[in-house]
């Protein structure tokens, strides 16, 4: 069996490392290949590299046809799955003074998620620390904590913690036990109680997708556990979270700790400058779970709470597709 | 005195008359019924329990608990009583051995029920985790079971040599099974020597790997942030309660088996009266712990665990709370105190409301914490704010208490449920081949 | 029941009588309405390495932006009315194809020196032909690193290339390359003097690994010039301090990096029940063969 899981899993680094390359030159491959015809000045190496093309057929490219342009990302797509992207710290700030509740970080993360149960992964909290105290919105993903509370009880590996701070699961691997979710004080697990009918609900087909704690939740497995993945897929791409670009309020900043940057999209500030001017802190700071996701204080609203009580569902969170 | 031939003939294991028989078919039914309804939950998948993202877990957990509270009974009365020479407790032990057998068995079953995915029960062994507490749960629970079960064979071997005599013309295959689990137990000086070694070895081992087992299962729990289980004397606070639970159980089938064994000679008021007394010193010391946990938090009154306190003193779980404290717990050490509450009778009562009420102890230790957790609950649907247990639930709960009751059961009907040898050397009528032999 | 029967059946008949007249209308209307794609191309030139055009294709199909994946664009150059081909190109699923393009050595340019590229579409069964032009002049970015006072600056000058003139009181933008979005540093403008240069300080304490930052000197979405970047490696940055607990016993690792003292407990436990119960059993055997 493990020889089995180990398989898949090198099978899946290696299509990842594939449809990575050519996401990130995009139609480099081909574009240049096209190109070639009227500028035929570069020699040929002679050595070629498969590439993957946007219609997903391998084509077989002289590596001199393919060069990095604009960016250079100093990562490596080669990665463990289980060890994450070499050289990075992933980090969200969420700025509490800019949520009105809107929920599209929700509704865009069920969508990208293919979410299908009845507990989104991110929730937008109605919270009021007491009866004088300014009621706010409060967003919370999974914390990806340094010192993960369910990582450490669980007792097959199935969720674990990456050296890119993200902690994720493999639901090839969970037993279903449920003992991260009594241990996350964050309460950020949900559980697929039943079949999570991606296939039925969501028109998915599922027939090609290989499970991988990479892939945003798709598909979901009966009897195991889903959280936030930090949108993982989209990181590796050089995008952001679907809820960092679906917040119309850039209120998510996500970012590199490392390169002690953060951006919302819009702005990108770095990261110790942000916490420092508006005193950003972490939930639950006093559980010792050191979380990777800060927050900025509800101060200075530019928005009404009350203008977010217009969307507020005390018992929804996945809008269920309508049936005809 | 009694002589040697009677003692043999009361203790030795007997047919089951109309009522074993209609008892059986009962537990059998209701053995079956779980068996279909557990085969639908993993076809369905556990949506057809009432649990949810925030209550995670349920019955199947505290029915877990339960059954692993429930075998410290080998522990407290077979070890304490035997390191500290209790004699009284000759006719006991081996009921005691056989419900922590059941017990334990059935703990190892009820939670693989909870686990949503048994079709990857292996990897529990291939991948496990040692910082996980339920890998050590799965070492515990296997060695658990393995030192019960010697702790039931060992006192056995000269029962067993016993009853192959017995039965020698009667039911010559029988007889001959018999004799091949005494391992040829003939009672020479040398097996006697080894016997008695061993059995000081078991005491001591199954008294250890005892107070391991509930230490590890309450570590469960508080090893978690969750108000009401982050508790730093919750392995204390099992220990107690699994001493509680176990006596219950222990008085309650001792009282069935009297009754319809007819063994009113050898487990005597005098032996009821003794249990009562131990009974009533458990609960006094699990009393003394349920204050601990509750009071405690009273004082400081934290935000979550005031929440929490409010749902068990007046809230949601008031009822059952009460139930549980005043009448389960509160009330058997009052009439315990009196002389005619440790009557054979009035003590299968308390026992019965003791072993409910620690089932039920359970429940309340598992449910209302979930529903406290830090962050509120919002955003899911509102049948998310509560849970009792669905009809799945409570036909596969059901089912494996019954199926530890037919254990408890077949485990009687085969084997003598008081040690026959130890009761004939205690009664001075040593035969000549079987000399005396300290169990 | 046999007379609601041929109610209904009545019902169909005029169900009919209006429905296939708009169908036949509609998918006519179909035939004919194809939709449109929107193509847009941004030029962008990287000194010192590849010029590329940015192609995006989107499409307004009911009543939504959508993007137009897989569709075959041409690309070619504009001189004397000519449009003389360059390649061609396939967009991505999201709707975007990058397309390097030869050295500008190789394209002709009017006596202005502006260059006029076009990307085509040729139109297919469900989309309309369509095309879009981009017109540039070539211009040069020069950056140079500076320390003044013991302040680190990054200094850069924007010439034409045709004639090396500077560019003046244009707004460049200078900052470090990060993973998704780069991090601006100076102000959010810095307009170009008389010398079509700019002198931006660069902070203290900005991360790069081994503390090299890439820093790039770009003019963003000109007009007259496209996109014109500049990259410079500047070991101007603090190196990046990694946390390597990670690889640290802990109780939230993997099971490979169990922490010691579990490790010890688990085997003394194991030691502890499963040394007696060996011992026990050897007993068991012990006593069936002493006779």
């Amino acid at each position: 069996m493990e020889e089995n899981s180990k398989k898949s899993r090198r099978k899946f680094l290696d299509r990842g490392l594939k449809i990575g390359v050519a996401g990130v030159l995009g139609g480099i491959g081909l574009s240049k290949l096209s190109a070639k015809f009227s500028s035929d000045e570069k020699a040929s190496t002679g050595e070629t590299m498969e590439l993957m093309t946007t219609d997903g057929t391998i084509v077989e490219v002289d590596t001199s046809e393919v060069m990095e342009v604009s960016h250079d990302h100093h990562y490596s797509m080669d990665y463990n799955v289980r060890e994450g992207i070499p050289n990075r710290k992933f980090v969200m700030v969420v700025d509490l003074a800019k949520c009105k509740n809107a929920l599209k970080c929700q509704t865009s993360c069920n969508k990208n998620h293919y979410i299908t149960g009845d507990n989104a992964w991110i929730k937008v909290y109605k919270m009021q620390e007491s009866p004088d105290t300014a009621p706010y919105w409060m967003p919370t993903t999974c914390q990806h904590c340094d010192k993960p509370a369910c990582v450490t009880v669980c007792p097959v590996d199935a969720t674990f913690k990456r050296e890119d701070g993200l902690v994720l699961i493999d639901n090839e691997r969970c037993i279903g036990c449920r003992f991260c979710m009594a241990a996350c004080p964050y309460s950020t697990r949900v559980f697929n109680w039943g079949d999570p009918g991606q296939e039925v609900t969501l028109n998915l087909d599922l027939t090609d997708y290989e499970p991988t704690p990479e892939y945003a939740g798709k598909p979901s497995k009966m009897g195991t556990v889903d959280k936030c993945d930090f949108c993982p897929h989209m990181v590796k791409q050089g995008e952001l979270p679907h809820c960092v670009t679906a917040c119309p309020n850039g209120v998510f900043y996500f970012g590199d700790k490392y390169e002690d940057t953060v951006t919302n999209g819009e702005e990108t500030v770095r990261l110790s400058k942000l916490l420092k001017d508006k005193a950003g802190y972490r939930l639950l700071e006093s559980l010792g779970t050191e979380p990777s996701v800060y927050y900025l204080p509800p101060v200075d609203r530019l928005v009404e709470f009350e203008d977010g009580l217009e969307f507020y569902k005390e018992f929804e969170s996945v809008e269920k597709p309508t049936e005809e | 005195m009694r002589n040697y031939d009677t003692i043999v003939a009361d203790l030795a294991p007997r047919k089951f008359g109309r009522r074993g028989i209609i008892w059986i078919s009962i537990l059998s039914l209701l053995i079956v019924l779980g068996i279909i309804a557990y085969v639908d939950q993993v076809i369905q998948g556990q949506k057809v329990t009432n649990m949810n993202d925030y209550s995670l877990w349920g019955i199947y957990i505290s029915n877990f608990v339960f059954f692993v509270a429930t075998s410290f009974v080998g522990s407290a009365t077979v070890a304490i009583l035997r390191l500290t020479k209790n004699e009284w407790r000759t006719p006991l032990v081996r009921i005691a051995e056989i419900i922590t057998l059941a017990c334990i068995i059935m703990a190892g079953i009820t939670i693989t029920i909870d686990m949503a995915r048994p079709d990857r029960v292996m990897y529990l062994f291939i991948h496990a985790r040692l910082q996980s507490p339920i890998t050590w749960d799965i070492i515990i629970i296997p060695t658990f079971i393995v030192i019960s079960l010697l702790l039931l064979y060992f006192p056995l071997l000269p029962d067993f040599a016993v009853l192959k005599k017995y039965y020698a013309e009667s039911k010559p295959r029988l007889s001959k099974l018999y004799g091949r689990l005494s391992l040829k137990w003939t009672g020479n000086s040398e097996q006697k020597a080894l016997h008695i070694k061993s059995i000081r070895v078991l005491s001591i081992l199954i008294l250890m790997a005892g107070v391991l087992l509930q230490t590890i299962d309450a570590w469960l729990f508080s090893t978690t942030y969750r108000i009401g289980w982050d508790s730093s004397a919750f392995a204390p606070y099992f220990i107690s309660g699994a001493f509680v639970a176990g006596i219950g159980a222990l008085v309650t089938v001792i009282y069935v088996v009297r009754r319809t064994r007819k063994l009113e000679n050898y487990i005597t008021e005098y032996h009821f009266d003794k249990m009562g007394k131990l009974l009533a010193l458990a609960c006094i010391i699990y009393l003394f712990f349920n204050i601990n946990e509750y009071v405690v938090p009273f004082f400081t009154a934290k935000k979550g665990e005031d929440a929490h306190l409010h749902s068990l003193l007046v809230g949601n779980y008031a009822f059952l709370f009460w139930l549980v404290t005043v009448v389960g717990l509160v009330l058997p050490v009052i009439l315990l105190f009196f002389k005619k509450g440790r009557k054979p009778f009035s003590m299968f009562l308390i026992g019965m409301i003791v072993v409910i009420g620690s089932w039920w102890k359970r429940y309340i230790i598992i449910t209302p914490t979930l529903q406290e957790p830090i962050l509120p609950i919002q955003g899911v649907p509102e049948s998310w704010h509560s849970y009792f247990p669905s009809m799945h639930e409570w036909v596969i709960t059901v089912a494996t208490l019954a199926m530890a009751l037919l254990i408890i059961t077949l485990l009687i009907r085969f084997l003598p449920a008081v040690p026959i040898q130890r009761t004939a050397d205690e009664e001075e009528v040593a035969s000549i081949q079987l000399k005396q032999i300290p169990s | 029941m046999r007379k609601s029967k041929s109610n209904l059946s009545g019902l169909r008949i005029v169900f009919w009588i209006f429905i296939l007249p708009l169908m036949v209308f509609s998918s006519y209307g179909q035939e004919v309405q194809k939709n449109r794609v929107r193509i847009k191309a941004d030029y962008i030139k990287v000194m010192n390495s590849q010029s590329y055009l940015d192609i995006k294709v989107i499409s307004r199909i009911d009543r939504q932006m959508q993007d137009v994946p897989n569709i075959e664009l041409e690309v070619y150059y504009e001189f004397d009315n000519d449009e003389i081909p360059l390649g061609k190109t396939k967009t991505n699923m999201s709707g975007a194809s990058r397309f390097i393009l030869p050295p500008l050595s190789e394209i002709k340019a009017d006596s202005t020196g502006t260059y006029t590229l076009g990307v085509a579409f040729g139109g297919n069964e469900n989309f309309k032909r369509g095309s879009r032009s981009v017109s540039f002049k070539d211009a040069n970015i020069i950056t140079q690193l500076l320390e003044i006072d013991s302040t680190n600056y990054i200094k850069a000058s924007i010439t034409k290339a045709i004639d090396t003139t500077p560019v003046v009181n244009s707004s460049l933008r200078v900052q470090v390359q990060r993973l998704i979005r780069p991090l601006k540093i100076g102000e959010d403008f810095n307009y170009t003097d008389e010398n079509g240069t700019i002198l931006v300080s660069v902070e203290k304490g900005i991360p790069g690994p081994e503390g090299i930052l890439t820093l790039e000197v770009v003019l963003a979405d000109s007009d007259d010039y496209g996109t014109v970047k500049a990259i410079t490696k500047a070991p101007l940055g603090v190196p990046i301090v990694k946390d390597n607990s990670f690889n640290e016993r802990s109780l939230w690792a993997p099971r490979d990096r169990t922490p010691y003292f579990i490790l010890i407990f688990t085997i003394l436990l194991l030691v502890l029940t499963w040394g007696p119960i060996m011992y026990l059993i050897r007993n068991l055997y012990k006593i069936y063969k002493s006779q």
